[in-house]
């Protein structure tokens, strides 16, 4: 009986795998959650693998004036429509705060010109889409280290979070909004910055006016536009998907530095 | 990433290829660092445009070169759900619908694979002497490879004692693979990854950047492909269930050499 049965699991099993001789056939596979498990188990070996390779104090390239994109293609949300973020834009975000609250000893607001009264970092680099493509461009904003420090992080935050304006998912909701993680080894790398100029300009909206966040060393979809609100976390597992960003939860791996 | 569904109902493929218009999810080839956008950076260009002629695989446009999928290579979908026009169909990519995250999950996962058998098999081989002794071509076959190219190409396959050796093409073809082609995969493909740029900057020198890099990486995938189809096809041509027995087994039945007269 249990023989016959394990024989049946058997051919079952193996009619399935020849069923996916050709790659499309792999479709079926993409959906078992124990194929998706065994793939996944590749995305902590990269990250591990790339902890080690990668000095944690390690630059980006940093290119020449001559070498910025004509063109930066603007991705994802280009325009919020997001009541609250767009009477911010009406008036040149004149009345907008930025917050830094969760785990730290002292919460800030601070306006985008107190942002730009802080010491400034200008960096011009390359920004690498997960979807191929790459552009130049320069960025000028505040060290995230900066507002870090001056908030005090306390002992058990162990990431940052970046709340957004843009509701790419189009829920209408909190649920939808555009959010975004790092580590700390990456919140206080030296080029995270939170730019508020792009090539010498105040930051377009379709680039994430008032403030976009620069990780140079990860894909662009962790460097979040239209910036509204910091959280230091000790988890990120409960926020949300759990899996520490809105493309994250879609599936896109939380390190993205490959 | 625009994703046009023409809707399908009553079309026939021919006339719905006819209706698909331009630029739709295209694949360039770059040789730039980074610079989107600028046309005459692109060295070749998967494109799906508008055809006439629905039946032609690729065509020659202009320069820079523009490969033209045409629906028989760049269509995918069904009749109920419409059609999407994309630079590969979707017999050959994995997922075959459009998901790049997915995507990525199984490219990762196999690059491991790929990294770690290839770094067992190339320490293996060069330990073992296995390039020096079976895959470093002598000097005398390098001069008679016109020969063993001509009897290549009339599937003239030796016997005897040379059947026993590889010869002079499979020798270079198999080291090109093994030490050139493979490990260019690896480095074009960490020269993608902007953690890496950041760590190993050399990567981006050595090929001129992402861009670069990332064209490279299709080029040599490319050549994989065809190094594997070609290698199958003389597995087929040249005696395949000797071939496959002796892989399994080692048995290897070698005919005897032609008396020359």
């Amino acid at each position: 009986m249990s023989n016959s049965l394990d024989r049946r699991f058997f051919l079952r099993r193996a009619a399935a795998l020849a069923g996916t001789l050709g790659l499309g056939g792999c479709d079926g596979l993409s959906d078992q959650p124990w194929v998706r498990r065994v793939l996944d188990s590749a995305e902590g070996l990269t990250r591990f693998t790339q902890t080690v390779l990668i000095p944690p104090s390690a630059l980006a390239r940093e290119y020449d004036e001559a070498e910025i994109s004509k063109e930066f293609k603007a991705n994802g949300s280009t325009n919020p429509d997001d009541e609250a973020y767009k009477a911010h834009a009406a008036n040149g975000f004149a009345d907008w705060k930025l917050g830094v609250s969760g785990l730290v000893e002292k919460p800030l607001e601070l306006s985008l010109a107190e942002l730009r009264a802080m010491p400034s970092r200008t960096q011009i680099t390359r920004h690498d889409c997960v979807e191929g493509w790459s552009c130049i461009g320069k960025w000028t904003g505040v060290p995230l280290k900066t507002l870090l420090d001056q908030a005090g992080l306390k002992a058990n935050a162990r990431y940052v979070v970046f709340r957004c304006a843009d509701d790419l998912g189009q829920t209408g909701d909190e649920d939808g909004k555009y959010y975004e993680s790092v580590g700390l080894e990456d919140a206080f790398h030296p080029q995270t910055i939170l730019a508020y100029e792009m090539n010498g300009n105040v930051l377009p909206i379709e680039h994430g006016a008032p403030l976009r966040l620069r990780v140079e060393r990860q894909l662009g979809y962790k460097m979040a536009k239209y910036v509204m609100r910091i959280e230091a976390v000790d988890e990120i597992a409960t926020i949300r998907g759990g899996r520490g960003g809105f493309w994250e939860d879609l599936g896109y791996e939380w390190y993205a530095g490959i | 990433m625009h994703e046009p569904r023409t809707s399908a109902s009553g079309d026939s493929i021919p006339r719905l290829r006819r209706r698909l218009d331009a630029l739709v999810g295209p694949c360039r080839l770059r040789w730039v660092s980074a610079v989107e956008h600028r046309p005459a950076d692109t060295v070749a260009q998967l494109l799906v445009v508008k055809d006439e002629v629905s039946n032609r695989l690729w065509e020659l446009l202009a320069l820079p070169l523009a490969l033209q999928p045409t629906g028989v290579f760049g269509l995918a979908g069904s009749d109920d759900e419409g059609y999407d026009a994309r630079g590969f169909p979707w017999t050959v990519t994995l997922p075959g619908h459009r998901d790049l995250s997915m995507g990525r999950r199984w490219h990762f996962f196999f690059a491991w694979a790929f990294v770690i058998n290839g770094l067992i098999y190339l320490i293996y081989s060069f330990a073992s002497g296995h390039i020096r002794r079976d895959l470093a071509p002598t000097e005398a076959e390098i001069k008679h490879i016109g020969a063993s190219i001509s009897e290549h190409a009339r599937f003239k396959f030796p016997k005897g004692e040379e059947a026993k050796r590889y010869n002079v093409l499979q020798k270079l073809t198999y080291l090109l693979v093994a030490l050139v082609l493979l490990p260019l995969m690896l480095l074009t493909g960490l020269a993608m990854s902007p953690g890496m740029d950041a760590g190993y900057p050399i990567l981006l020198d050595i090929f001129g950047g992402r861009q670069s890099a990332r064209t490279i990486h299709f080029l040599a995938a490319g050549g994989i492909v065809l190094f594997v189809a070609v290698h199958l096809f003389m597995v087929l041509v040249s005696g395949v269930w000797n071939n496959l027995r002796s892989m399994i087994t080692g048995k290897y039945v070698v005919e005897p050499a032609e008396e020359t007269k």
